[in-house]
């Protein structure tokens, strides 16, 4: 049975040949009648005409063949590879028919020529990729890549003559391509073919058209002038297929005619059989000339295919570098649209590139001056450097830098405006000069310490001195006393009562105090000789303890005497090696942190106190500072350590404490200091330090 | 009887002086009191002292410079450093020329007998 269906294929296909090849020569003697127009098509010019899956297609063989039907003449298609070719047929008598875009016909005569009614509007134009917002005429485009299908070269060539370079391209696939991955700028085709073939390629959304149209004309028939009734034929054709709704559909859908078909067999069974036969003869004498061809297609394809590979890599590599910049990159037209966001700037301001890129500036850059300023450099075409430039957020003031480097090459005008966030860097350079001021105080203490212990010891020593020459039990106190016709004891008797032993020693009392002071006072501001020791822990804590006592700041919130201050000391952890004066610079800290908070306590029955508890854990010492107080908000809780951070009164802390703290146990001694509390549960502090370092 | 000791003490501060001079009179010594450092050599030249007490910031001259003098005329001489600054540290020189950190007292001294007891100590 399917050896029947076989025989029955071969056999038709044998007769369809032979038909198809006689046919011509039976035709021209019985069907006379009909009169034989000839009609140039071009063979790749979508979608007016194209070849595809071998097939030939498009409007122009639509058109013609249903004009053809109505007006009754039969049409032969013979076929070239551009407008001008088409119109030089007609010119010759080869052809009677040339459906063009008149615009192509750049280098041809008109007088020759007539022209049917338009079929379609036809335009030369200019796309460039939907991204870039920056090329909005060709303008914009002077000194860039600009591929031009080859048919128009001609026509962008004669109308852009000087500031343009044009790349030729055989195929509109090849420009679209190209264009898509950015082997060039733009790419200059006409509108009907442009969109005919991207969306054969599906980047219809990957590129769009600028506004500025290079040419714009019709889509029309053009015969010969003489052909006077030819021309009536077609655009007594073009009106019926336009009034029936048929050119629309043609237009738009560009799909053949079953019925046509139909009737039309024999005529294409001709026209098959001829193109068969030549195809036949054409294929075998171009056989071998194709395949070299093929071959070089194939290397120049893969050619390509490296380029491309080479091309996005130093894209992917330019875009890591931007990307990888610290420094927020911003890219601007001369409208400072966004057209680079790099993902520093994301992070800063957490937008997305994809949310920003084609978005105006002032959507970030609130302030009307700092835009006013950066939209004239990009006009002026200066940099333009602002500094330390604040911007308050709902977290507080932030410092930017800013550096705007207008571009102004290749017409391309906009700027890169570079922005480093320096919130950190003021805060570190306010820390060190607070340290600074910390250190002057220091090296003042230490002066003037020496200028005070000088009278300090006249007052102690001249207590110490009056004390014993008015002693009764001293032979040459007695002795004077005798001298001066008075009784050691009857003097001694008067001084006591009247209470002058009291005040002596209250003198003295007060000297000891103050030198005490002094030197206290010493030892916290000497930083600059802080050397890495073995430190008695308990000795440390005890001579903190006395420093906070005689805070003369805190005695005015409260008083340490009505706190109770407990210290559970571990045997295991009797020294530690580290700077006293550092540490003792911390406890304090935590010590007036805790009291200062005491004060916040309203309960009249409150006891307050703090407990200091150290102990031995692996190789780390532990010393906490833990307090019955108020306690803290989780978000306290996270910012305590951060410089300038404070929830004192203005005026009452600096916000310094505890970041220097924080620096003191971290750098200073790597160890960590780190803080436990919740509101109502008062705080506890948790120092730990290395017991052994290897790099002291 | 017992041999009562010779203290030399140079202070520019006269009242530094004469409580120091006061002081070790009442506890037996023999002191002699210099508030310049020219009078110290000058005394130092003309006497033999058993311990002498120098302040370290004195007119014209830096105390350590006169103890080493001081030890060049009286290589026995003990020193004791009496100083207002509260972190003073003993110089390489005067380590070298005996002097320990033992010999340093700060002011203010809380009670003079630390002074007494240290240069009886030395004398025994």
């Amino acid at each position: 049975m399917k050896k029947i269906v076989k025989n029955t294929y071969i056999f038709l296909l044998i007769l369809f040949f032979t038909t198809g090849l006689l046919s011509d020569e039976l035709i021209s003697g019985e069907k006379n009648v009909r009169q034989k127009v000839t009609a140039i098509i071009q063979n790749n010019s979508p979608p007016y005409s194209f070849i595809k899956n071998g097939k030939r297609e498009g409007i122009s063989l639509d058109i013609l063949k249903h004009i053809a039907e109505i007006s009754g003449f039969d049409v032969v298609f013979n076929y070239c590879e551009n407008a001008e070719e088409a119109a030089s047929a007609v010119v010759s008598g080869k052809a009677d028919i040339a459906p063009v875009s008149r615009f192509e016909l750049t280098g041809s005569d008109f007088s020759f020529f007539s022209f049917s009614d338009p079929i379609a509007s036809s335009g030369l134009n200019c796309f460039v990729r939907a991204d870039k917002n920056i090329y909005r005429n060709m303008a914009d485009l002077a000194g860039k890549r600009i591929g031009v299908f080859k048919k128009n070269i001609r026509l962008v060539d004669s109308k852009y003559k000087t500031g343009y370079s044009f790349i030729q391209f055989d195929s509109v696939h090849g420009g679209i391509f190209e264009l898509v991955f950015g082997g060039i700028d733009a790419f200059i085709c006409e509108t009907g073919n442009m969109r005919h073939t991207s969306s054969i390629l599906g980047a219809d959304d990957k590129i769009k058209v600028l506004n500025e149209e290079i040419a714009s004309s019709e889509f029309v028939l053009l015969i010969d002038r003489r052909n006077a009734r030819l021309l009536e034929d077609l655009n007594n054709g073009i009106r019926k297929l336009e009034a029936s709704g048929e050119l629309k559909r043609i237009k738009k859908g560009l799909v053949f005619n079953q019925e046509f078909t139909d009737v039309h067999r024999d005529t294409i069974r001709i026209i098959a059989g001829f193109f068969s036969f030549i195809i036949g003869i054409f294929v075998i004498l171009r056989y071998k000339e194709t395949k070299k061809k093929n071959r070089e297609l194939k290397d120049h394809i893969k050619v390509k295919e490296k380029l491309e590979e080479r091309l996005h890599a130093s894209r992917v590599f330019l875009d890591n570098i931007i990307d990888s910049m610290p420094s927020i990159i911003i890219g601007l037209d001369k409208y400072l649209h966004v057209t680079l966001w790099n993902k520093a700037a994301e992070a800063e301001f957490g937008i997305s590139a994809k949310e920003m890129t084609g978005s105006v500036i002032h959507n970030i850059f609130k302030s009307h001056k700092l835009v006013d300023e950066i939209q004239s450099a990009v006009v002026i075409g200066e940099n333009l450097s602002i500094e330390k430039y604040p911007y308050h957020t709902e977290h507080g003031v932030k410092y930017y830098n800013f550096v705007v480097y207008p571009l102004t090459a290749d017409g391309l005008d906009g700027a890169v405006v570079r922005i480093d966030n320096i919130t950190d860097k003021i805060h570190l350079e306010d820390i060190m000069v607070q340290t600074e001021k910390m250190m002057t105080v220091g090296g003042l203490a230490a002066g003037m310490a020496h200028e005070i212990n000088n009278p300090l010891g006249i007052i102690i020593q001249g207590i110490q001195n009056t004390m014993r020459r008015v002693a009764p039990d001293m032979e040459k106190n007695i002795r004077v006393a005798e001298e001066c016709g008075i009784t050691l004891e009857r003097m001694c008797r008067y001084l006591k009562i009247r209470g002058i032993f009291d005040y002596l020693e209250g003198i003295r009392e007060a000297g000891t105090r103050a030198s005490r002071i002094v030197s206290n006072m010493l030892d916290f501001s000497r930083r600059s000789e802080s050397k890495m020791a073995s430190v008695n822990v308990k000795n440390l804590i005890y001579a903190t303890i006395e420093l906070a006592i005689n805070d003369y700041d805190l005695k005015k919130k409260f008083d340490f005497r009505f706190i109770d201050i407990v210290i559970e000391l571990s045997a295991e952890l009797p020294e530690l090696i580290c700077s006293k004066n550092e540490i003792e610079q911390v406890l304090f800290n935590l010590l007036k942190n805790a009291a200062q908070a005491f004060s916040e306590m309203q309960d009249r029955k409150y006891l307050p106190q703090i407990v200091i508890t150290t102990r031995k854990e692996e190789n780390e010492g532990v010393i906490e500072v833990k307090d019955n107080g108020p306690g803290m908000s989780e978000e306290v809780r996270k910012r305590i350590f951060e410089p300038f951070y404070t929830t004192k009164d203005v005026g009452v802390g600096t916000g310094l404490g505890l970041s220097v703290s924080y620096f003191i146990i971290t750098n200073n001694h790597k160890g960590s200091i780190k803080v436990e509390s919740e509101p109502g549960a008062g705080a506890k502090f948790i120092i730990r330090i290395p017991l052994e370092r290897n790099d002291l | 009887m017992k041999k009562r000791l010779k203290v030399l003490i140079v202070d520019d501060e006269r009242l530094v002086c004469q409580n120091i001079t006061d002081y070790l009179e009442d506890d037996g010594f023999v002191p002699m009191c210099a508030m310049v450092p020219d009078h110290a050599i000058d005394l130092l030249k003309k006497e033999r002292f058993d311990a002498a007490i120098f302040d370290m910031r004195l007119p014209g001259k830096d105390g350590g410079a006169l103890i080493i003098e001081s030890l060049e005329i009286q290589p026995d001489l003990f020193c004791i450093i009496h100083t207002g600054f509260s972190d003073y540290r003993l110089t390489d020189e005067l380590k070298a020329a005996g002097i320990s950190d033992d010999h340093v007292f700060t002011k203010p001294i809380q009670d003079m007998a630390l002074l007494a007891d240290a240069i009886r100590k030395k004398n025994i």
